[in-house]
């Protein structure tokens, strides 16, 4: 069985977590009473800062270090860290609410409590730097928490990618705020499309008006130059339009200035259920990835290929692949240890090795 | 409904038709257009679905990204460190000086030149060398990039010499060159025989003497920092598209850029007589097209920087970095020259232009030294007329997004920087290389991996 | 045999397509009003084939087109140019 390429979870073996954020190996440096510390007293045994409570695991120094901050279940009996020093890349979800409603989606929305407050307080523990990832559900949701997390003292030298359908910034006035609290220059802006008309667009999100909402969003972003990352779930449905949705942005941004992210479809959430609907043929995904990739080099446009294994897609396609699943639910099943292009390979979804794995064929 | 313009083609019954965002594609008849235009059938333009609202933003947005970049500081800054050549060139329009002549260089030192390289310069700008001979002066053009490169904290600049290659290079100046990543972009006119006979010189047999350096040069250097400019005579162009492709790559070169003799200007008498004709031009280029499409599918590879710069017009609206063909122009906002007078002007052939009319107009300023207020305004008259957009002849025209304004040719061709537009050689090449690529893409003889190699 | 080419063309056309049709279909023609019916005449200066004054007018009814396009889209275009214009100069 591979190996999660990092594992993010512990179970606490002796003890209950009362709190929901702590960091390890100090006293918390601000007065939020959501946060504790976590100092190890040796032999597996850890005391919370604030409660003088203690807890047990040999396993929290296994996958995390000091500065680091903890989530805990809602029963207090496990940890995941929220924010890692060993992460490329950590993600902060920050809601679970979201008015959009994809047919695919891989965080389906839950209408519970969000978890704004929480994001802020462990920013303002986490010693490391590096890229913070906003997702949820839909971020900007609920707009002025959204935009106090943006904006509060721990976010100010950090690089953040929010990964949002970008409604909200078709209307003028909130894009000026997020200008007016300089967030938009530490923002790459991840935000998906799903058809070249609202038709197409529309029959996935199931929101009329969506499209309509997100295109206008892209060109306002587009004209003050923020970062753009504009993503494109890859599934059977969208395939043949595919390269009229290139070369719609192309017409709407120019070439340059933005990347389009292709990713491949991740097995979780809704997608689960009809993956059988949902996910074209290896082979045939590879050929319009040729296809598509070949004409967006012509318009000088920027295309990356996300979550592709490189031995699914085709020689001349994998200059365009990246490293880009995240490290605590990638894996690289067995059989990849003899490939010789693993180092570059993005590898498989955590949630996928048993569909696809008899699929991969090691490069010698 | 969405506007969008249409222009006939010359070469069939098929129509060009663009809009604002720079989309195109061809109608099959002109029924085709007025169905159009009644809205029964739009032109099948990506756009198509978009809303109203969408569209409309959308061109101001992109529109407005052109004219902000092209209002910004210069992206091409050229000094001409001397106007002295080795060669005496039969189409030289730059009315170069004597190898001892006293007065044709650049008198201001290093420092001076590199303080108004960085006051003029975008941070991301272009400094070429251009002459005359740049290659005469090698300790002034390192002198003057090093004492940039001192000045500029932690500005880093381009550096291209375009060069005949006559003098001899010296050990030290090429070991710089390698160090400071200089290019070169050296005047080849793609056959021998033509080569030697219309560059001659004085002092050397012309040809040899560019073997014998391009070999030095190529081997210090490296080929990927040298880049070729070929000048075309009527008596190549007679020779065909086919011979001149084999005489290029028979020097082991496979990527250059061709531009033809105008048949008029500069009061020589030989332009009328070696001038390429519109018609001739056209002709070569047809044919030229076609023995790179060949190559293409043969698997060799070859590259033609004339036809790139259309290329990328078409496909990558907005990316072109072309200063001749801008809207607004090139001239003046997205280049300029530091010419051996110490003068400033707005382009290459302003210098040119220059030297044979004497008319100070065409100066903008003396280096270091603010431009006075009547300079100011007589540029900006010649700039004010450039919006393509908003000109007479060019509003209504489907090639406009992929066109712009050439006021210095215009004013040496026909005398007002406007140009009048139905007997202009700009216009015509524009359109006539437009249709050309843009049917050849249509029917998909131009495949999308050869716009692919060659605009990569 | 008539020396020259004459044509007679509605009052309606603006002069403005006529000589921009002149212009772009490389005819020669002299311009004028009739007196009486208002309409244009147009006269060049040696006999035109049909091929020639075919030209001219498929130029002139392209210009019309054009003409007719741009007033549908309500000077959309114009417009266009000037937002862009003002955006450049409201950010500077």
């Amino acid at each position: 069985m591979a190996e999660l390429v990092r594992r993010d979870t512990v179970a606490i073996s002796d003890g209950f977590l009362s709190h929901p954020i702590y960091v390890l190996g100090r006293e918390p440096k601000g007065t939020s009473e959501l946060v504790s510390g976590l100092i190890d007293t040796g032999n597996g045994s850890f005391q919370c800062t604030r409660s003088g409570s203690k807890i047990h695991s040999h396993e929290i120094n296994a996958i995390a270090d000091p500065g680091d901050v903890f989530f805990s279940n809602r029963t207090g009996t496990s940890l995941r860290t929220a924010l890692s020093q060993r992460a490329v890349q950590n993600t902060l979800l920050v809601t679970e609410q979201c008015d959009n409603n994809c047919t695919f989606c891989s965080q389906p929305p839950r209408d519970v409590p969000d978890y704004y407050d929480l994001a802020i307080a462990a920013l303002s523990e986490f010693e490391g730097s590096g890229v913070i990832g906003v997702s949820g559900g839909e971020p900007t949701i609920h707009w002025e928490k959204f935009i106090g997390l943006l904006s509060c003292e721990s976010a100010r030298r950090r690089p953040f990618h929010v990964l949002t359908h970008g409604r909200v910034l078709s209307r003028a006035d909130r894009v000026g705020e997020m200008q007016a609290h300089g967030i938009i220059d530490s923002v790459l802006f991840g935000i998906p499309i799903h058809g070249a008309s609202a038709r197409t667009h529309d029959a996935v999100t199931g929101v009329d008006g969506s499209w309509e909402e997100t295109i206008q969003g892209l060109i306002n972003l587009r004209h003050i130059d923020a970062a753009l990352e504009i993503r494109i779930i890859i599934t059977e449905q969208i395939l043949d339009g595919l390269d009229s949705v290139l070369a719609l942005l192309h017409s709407i941004l120019g070439s340059s200035g933005y990347r389009v992210a292709l990713m491949r479809l991740e097995p979780t959430g809704w997608a689960r259920g009809h993956l059988n609907l949902l996910r074209p043929s290896i082979s045939r995904e590879a050929a319009i990835i040729d296809y598509v990739t070949l004409n967006a080099g012509v318009r000088g446009q920027q295309v990356s290929l996300y979550n592709y294994p490189l031995c699914l897609i085709s020689e001349a396609a994998r200059e365009f692949a990246c490293k880009s699943i995240s490290d605590w639910k990638n894996v690289y099943p067995e059989q990849c240890n003899t490939c010789s292009l693993k180092p570059q390979c993005s590898g498989l979804f955590a949630s996928e090795r048993n569909r696809v794995v008899e699929k991969l064929r090691p490069v010698i | 409904m969405r506007h969008f313009s249409f222009s006939s083609l010359k070469s069939s019954d098929q129509y060009f038709v663009s809009n604002m965002l720079g989309e195109w594609t061809l109608l099959d008849s002109y029924e085709h257009v007025i169905q159009c235009a009644a809205q029964e059938d739009s032109p099948h333009f990506p756009s198509a679905k978009l809303s109203e609202e969408s569209y409309y933003k959308s061109c101001v947005s992109k529109l407005s990204r052109r004219y902000r970049e092209g209002l910004q500081k210069p992206s091409l800054v050229m000094v001409v460190p001397t106007l002295r050549c080795d060669h005496s060139c039969a189409y030289c329009q730059v009315s170069r000086a004597n190898l001892d002549s006293k007065c044709h260089d650049l008198e201001l030192d290093a420092a001076e030149v590199a303080k108004w390289f960085l006051d003029t310069a975008s941070p991301s700008a272009m400094l070429e060398f251009q002459g005359g001979e740049p290659l005469l002066r090698q300790a002034y053009i390192r002198d003057t990039v090093d004492a940039l490169d001192a000045l500029g904290g932690d500005r880093r600049h381009d550096i291209v010499i375009a060069s005949a290659l006559g003098p001899d290079l010296e050990a030290d100046f090429l070991a710089w060159c390698v160090d400071r990543e200089v290019q070169f972009s050296v005047s080849f006119d793609g056959v021998p025989e033509l080569h030697a006979r219309y560059r001659r010189s004085n002092i050397f047999d012309s040809y040899s003497r560019f073997r014998s350096q391009l070999e030095i040069l190529q081997t210090r250097v490296g080929p990927t920092n040298i880049s070729f400019v070929s000048t075309l005579t009527a008596e190549t162009v007679k020779q065909g598209a086919g011979s001149y492709i084999e005489s290029v790559r028979s020097l082991g070169i496979h990527r250059i850029f061709s531009r033809p003799v105008m048949p008029y200007g500069f009061g020589l008498k030989t332009s009328k007589a070696i001038g390429v004709k519109d018609e001739d031009w056209q002709q070569f280029l047809l044919c030229y097209i076609d023995e790179l499409v060949e190559l293409h599918t043969s698997g060799t590879d070859f590259t033609e920087d004339f036809f790139n710069i259309y290329l990328t017009k078409l496909m990558r609206p907005g990316e072109s970095g072309y200063v001749d063909l801008q809207s607004p122009a090139g001239y003046a906002l997205s280049a300029c020259i530091l010419n051996y007078d110490g003068y400033v002007y707005g382009s290459d052939e302003a210098r040119m232009l220059y030297e044979v009319t004497k008319d100070k107009n065409l100066r903008i300023s003396q280096a270091n030294q603010p431009a006075s207020n009547e300079s100011l305004s007589g540029h900006v008259q010649i700039l004010k007329d450039t919006f393509i957009e908003a000109n007479a002849h060019c509003d209504l025209c489907a090639f406009q997004p992929f066109c712009g304004s050439d006021p210095m040719h215009h004013l040496h061709a026909q005398g007002d920087p406007l140009g009048f537009q139905p007997e202009s050689h700009t216009c015509k090449t524009t359109r006539f290389v437009c249709e050309l690529l843009a049917t050849r893409i249509n029917d998909g003889q131009i495949s999308p991996s050869m716009l692919n190699k060659w605009l990569s | 045999m008539a020396s020259v080419t004459t044509l007679e063309i509605d009052a309606s056309v603006p002069e403005e397509l006529i000589l921009r049709a002149i212009r772009w279909s490389g005819q020669a023609f002299n311009l004028k009003k009739d007196p009486g019916s208002k309409n244009w005449c147009l006269e060049s200066n040696t006999r035109l084939e049909q091929k020639e004054v075919d030209t001219f007018l498929q130029c002139l009814t392209e210009f019309r087109l054009r003409r007719a396009l741009d007033t549908k889209t309500e000077g959309v275009r114009r417009q266009t140019v000037e937002d862009a214009l003002a955006e450049v100069y409201t950010k500077r």
